[in-house]
């Protein structure tokens, strides 16, 4: 059943396709994001694996104490100029293309940071001496992966709570529609920084608090939409068939409903890149540390004097929301049943 | 070109592009309209007659890639025109009305304000001026009380008195051509025949051509001078409405006037027995109002109806829209909640319990209007009619059900091969013979009929009607038949009730309904729907 696509979904892809900005956007999209999501593999600080004395090791899936090569720390680190000689000297070593990871400090004697575009370092440094183009890579899948749970877990809750508000309607729709006035009345950002400013959100935490704010906007569309199907005669066809109410939902108003919500979920997911972007620029986002691009913006910010953080900042930032919403574009348009 | 002649269409050809390819709309369309006549183009839909309407002011839509041929109107070309010269005669010398009124005012700007724009869209009046000409134009577009409804908005205004602010519009600047695409469609019987004669009265007085498009040939025995047919995007025949009616020539124009609901209803069985029994039904439909929407009054939509219907026969419940007639077919299917009794074969629906409901379901089933509406556009056609048998017969085996499933699919009309399609892919016809067999498969004793016909054209809805009556005579189903089309009802009804503003006025036997009306209400409702057959009676007695 999931292989053989309905004649309605192959007409819809069809149409996807035939909407070039947003095709290509897609096209360009998906090889960023399986370029990036290997990141521990396309750039790191610790070889892919190595031969050391006739064994093979994994550091980049496993830790191992420096006491194997010779050294003397808890974990191997694999750019001392020893341990590289040690291994060397005993086997081979093949590193990944970038050999930094986002949190890797690379500083050179006498060089300030942040430090300028070099072969070395194609983007420059931040202004803690670490590769931009390691945190770029970084922060870009953190971004997507980020935005990406957000969204299926709110498009979930709002879809099931608008299903319920718009089928029943009565008492319940409206006890949760004035429920969702007072909850989208209360200012968001004021409110995420005051939670933000007493417990110190990791990428969990962060995704469960913006949950609570974002699955209103998609409720309220399922809401409308299955109130709209709710009136439609094959729903009274359905009930004069005898068809019973969990069926009625499930097999005739939501995957109706479905439409509607799939055509909002892009904005979503867009949204929740930006609302990411924007807690991390203000510092509110994730720890410390973390590979980000707002993090990034904000250092591009603070140090006018070194361009290329806050071109690359600018850069990375724009060209990915302006991806993610032309394919919104392109997908709302290809579910739109006027245009079919 | 004779001076009376005031459009000529020669050889115009129009096509669009779709998704599923070009559409020629029109096919070397030919066509004169001369100065004061009403020229009625008929066609069933898709047949491009509303295209060519359009194409005369080009108020064609933006997909159209080829308009050829030509229009002269007053021996001026208007195809390819400049859209500045064109503006000037839209309005001034052409004017539109359009089916939907509702759709076609704007909601937010009052009656005065929307004729006014009309007006010195081509003149400069003053103000004075200008509302005097507009009370002028509300009185001859049958608005007497034209001051009091100048700041009006469209939704203080019913169906038919938007109709007649369309028209004032129109008529604004007295143009010399008036097209008007189906103006009575949307409207009930009687307001159809009032603006009927609007239209008629208006133009003989102002010696107005009104191109009249429509699809229903009693409108045009009634109005037109001359007619033409259109199938197609081609016309077929052209010639006065005397001729067109008394001898037609093409065949087509011999179907279509044959395609009225003919036949008379199943024979009747004396001994049948009760099948359905209302008493005392009523509907109520709460108005909410504040904060927390609490009942604060309620609209009664169907008040103490009783009735009853014996097996095998046809009960059929007429009415203009707002009568009540649906929700008391949706009340007997309890899908609407009902106070009163309603008894089906001896249980007492009103006092079933859920459960029990759903399992009698397979024994009443409904058919809707709206053949587009009535199917959930992802389900095959195979899922639609298999949905209530998995319900009512869930240990049935799928080599059975299906049989089952094309057995009935054939007994409708249709072929097997339709079954894996989408119902957007049939047309409306097709669409109610699908909800036909969806009901039909289960085998009901008893089916509701909630306007079938009323979306159809009329040489679909000829074969629908003997489709119904083939299937009770066959299957003895009870029918109840909810509709505001006369001639169908005659067609298939024993026994007829007439509904109005919820309330039973009169019920009896169909002959004694038809020959014998005692209220006036009925009187009314007949004189509208049978007057121009009356009128078809008298002169062209078809032979």
């Amino acid at each position: 059943m999931f292989f053989k696509m309905s004649i309605l979904n192959q007409r819809r892809l069809k149409k996807f396709k035939a909407n070039r900005r947003g095709y290509y956007s897609m096209l360009i999209f998906l090889f960023i994001l399986i370029f990036t999501l290997p990141a521990e593999f396309i750039s790191n600080d610790k070889p892919l694996f190595l031969d050391y004395k006739n064994q093979l090791y994994f550091p980049v899936v496993i830790d191992y104490p420096e006491s194997v090569f010779g050294g003397f720390l808890a974990k191997t680190n694999y750019r001392d100029p020893f341990i590289i000689e040690e291994i060397n000297a005993n086997g081979w070593m093949i590193w990944p293309p970038f050999k930094y990871s986002y949190r890797t400090i690379n500083k050179t004697p006498g060089m300030p940071v942040p430090s300028p575009p070099s072969i070395e370092n194609p983007l420059g440094t931040d202004n803690q001496a670490r590769d931009v183009f390691a945190r770029l890579i970084y922060g870009f899948r953190t971004t997507i992966l980020f935005s990406l749970i957000l969204t299926s877990f709110s498009s979930i809750i709002g879809i099931i709570t608008g299903a319920v508000q718009g089928y029943f309607g009565g008492l319940v729709d409206i006890i949760f529609q004035r429920l969702l006035e007072i909850w989208n009345g209360l200012p968001l950002f004021f409110l995420l920084i005051v939670i933000f400013s007493i417990i110190n959100p990791g990428f969990w935490i962060l995704i469960c608090v913006l949950l609570v704010f974002s699955w209103a906007g998609l409720s309220n569309v399922v809401r409308a939409e299955v109130l709209r199907i709710r009136n439609f005669d094959f729903i009274k066809a359905a009930r004069a068939l005898g068809v019973k109410k969990h069926n009625i939902i499930l097999k005739h108003v939501l995957p109706n409903a479905m439409v509607a919500a799939m055509t909002f979920i892009p904005f979503t997911f867009s949204g929740a890149v930006t609302m990411l972007i924007i807690l991390d620029f203000l510092g509110f986002g994730l720890p410390a540390g973390s590979a980000s691009l707002g993090e990034l913006l904000a250092q591009g910010r603070a140090n006018i004097q070194a361009p290329w953080l806050g071109i690359v900042g600018f850069f990375s930032v724009s060209i990915t929301l302006v991806l993610i919403i032309f394919i919104g574009e392109a997908f709302r348009d290809s579910f739109d049943p006027k245009k079919i | 070109m004779t001076s009376s002649q005031l459009l000529t269409i020669k050889k115009l050809t129009v096509s669009f592009a779709s998704s599923n390819g070009i559409i020629e709309a029109v096919k070397k369309a030919n066509l004169n309209i001369n100065k004061g006549e009403i020229l009625a183009l008929v066609g069933e839909s898709g047949s491009g007659k509303t295209v060519t309407g359009l194409s005369i002011p080009q108020l064609l839509p933006g997909n159209v890639i080829k308009l050829e041929g030509s229009i002269i109107f007053d021996g001026m070309e208007l195809l390819k025109q400049p859209e500045t010269i064109l503006r000037n005669i839209r309005g001034k010398h052409i004017s539109m009305i359009f089916q939907e009124p509702m759709a076609s005012l704007n909601p937010l700007h009052t009656i005065e304000k929307q004729i006014g724009e009309m007006i010195s869209q081509h003149y400069l009046l003053s103000k004075k001026e200008k509302r005097a000409r507009i009370i002028e134009l509300l009185n001859m577009a049958g608005l007497p009380e034209g001051e009091s409804r100048l700041n009006a908005y469209p939704y203080n205004l019913s169906g038919g008195q938007r109709q007649r602010v369309m028209i004032a519009m129109a008529l604004a600047n007295s143009p010399d051509l008036l097209i008007a695409d189906e103006p009575t469609t949307s409207l009930d019987v009687t307001i159809q025949a009032q603006i009927l004669d609007l239209l008629k009265e208006i133009q003989v007085r102002t010696k107005m051509a009104i191109l009249l498009i429509t699809h229903n040939l009693s409108i045009v025995k009634k109005v037109a001078d001359r007619v033409a047919v259109m199938r197609h995007g081609e016309i077929v025949e052209e010639g006065t409405t005397e001729k067109i009616f008394i001898r037609p020539w093409h065949i087509y124009t011999k179907q279509l006037i044959d395609a009225v609901p003919k036949g008379e209803p199943t024979t009747l069985d004396p001994k049948a027995v009760e099948i359905v029994r209302f008493d005392n039904i009523s509907v109520k439909y709460p108005i909410k109002k504040g904060l927390m929407k609490r009942t604060v009054d309620c609209i009664q939509a169907v008040k103490d109806v009783s009735a009853l219907i014996f097996e095998g026969q046809t009960l059929g419940v007429v009415g203009e829209s707002g009568s009540g007639k649906t929700s008391l077919g949706m009340a007997i299917l309890r899908l609407e909640r009902f106070e009163g009794k309603a008894i089906f074969m001896g249980k007492g629906i009103h006092l079933l319990h859920e459960e029990n409901m759903r399992r009698l379901r397979s024994r009443i089933q409904i058919v809707f209007q709206d053949p587009y509406g009535a199917f959930n556009p992802r389900m095959t056609v195979r899922e639609i009619i298999d949905e209530g048998l998995r319900v009512h017969q869930p240990h049935m085996q799928t080599q059975e059900r299906n049989e089952l499933i094309v057995k009935t699919l054939i007994e409708v009309g249709l072929e097997k091969d339709m079954l894996d399609r989408l119902p957007h892919e049939f047309s409306g016809g097709q669409r109610q013979r699908i909800a036909i067999a969806r009901a039909l498969v289960l085998k009901p004793k008893f089916i509701v009929f909630d306007e079938p016909t009323s979306s159809l054209d009329s040489s679909v809805q000829v074969q629908m009607i003997d489709l119904f009556r083939d299937i009770q005579r066959k299957y003895k189903i009870t029918y109840m038949f909810i509709s505001h089309d006369l001639k169908v009802i005659q067609a298939l009804s024993h026994y007829v009730l007439v509904m109005c503003q919820g309330e039973v006025i009169e019920q009896g036997p169909v002959g004694q309904i038809f020959k014998e009306p005692k209220e006036p209400y009925t009187k009314t409702l007949l004189a509208a729907a049978l007057n121009v057959r009356a009128l078809s009676d008298v002169h062209f007695v078809t032979g």
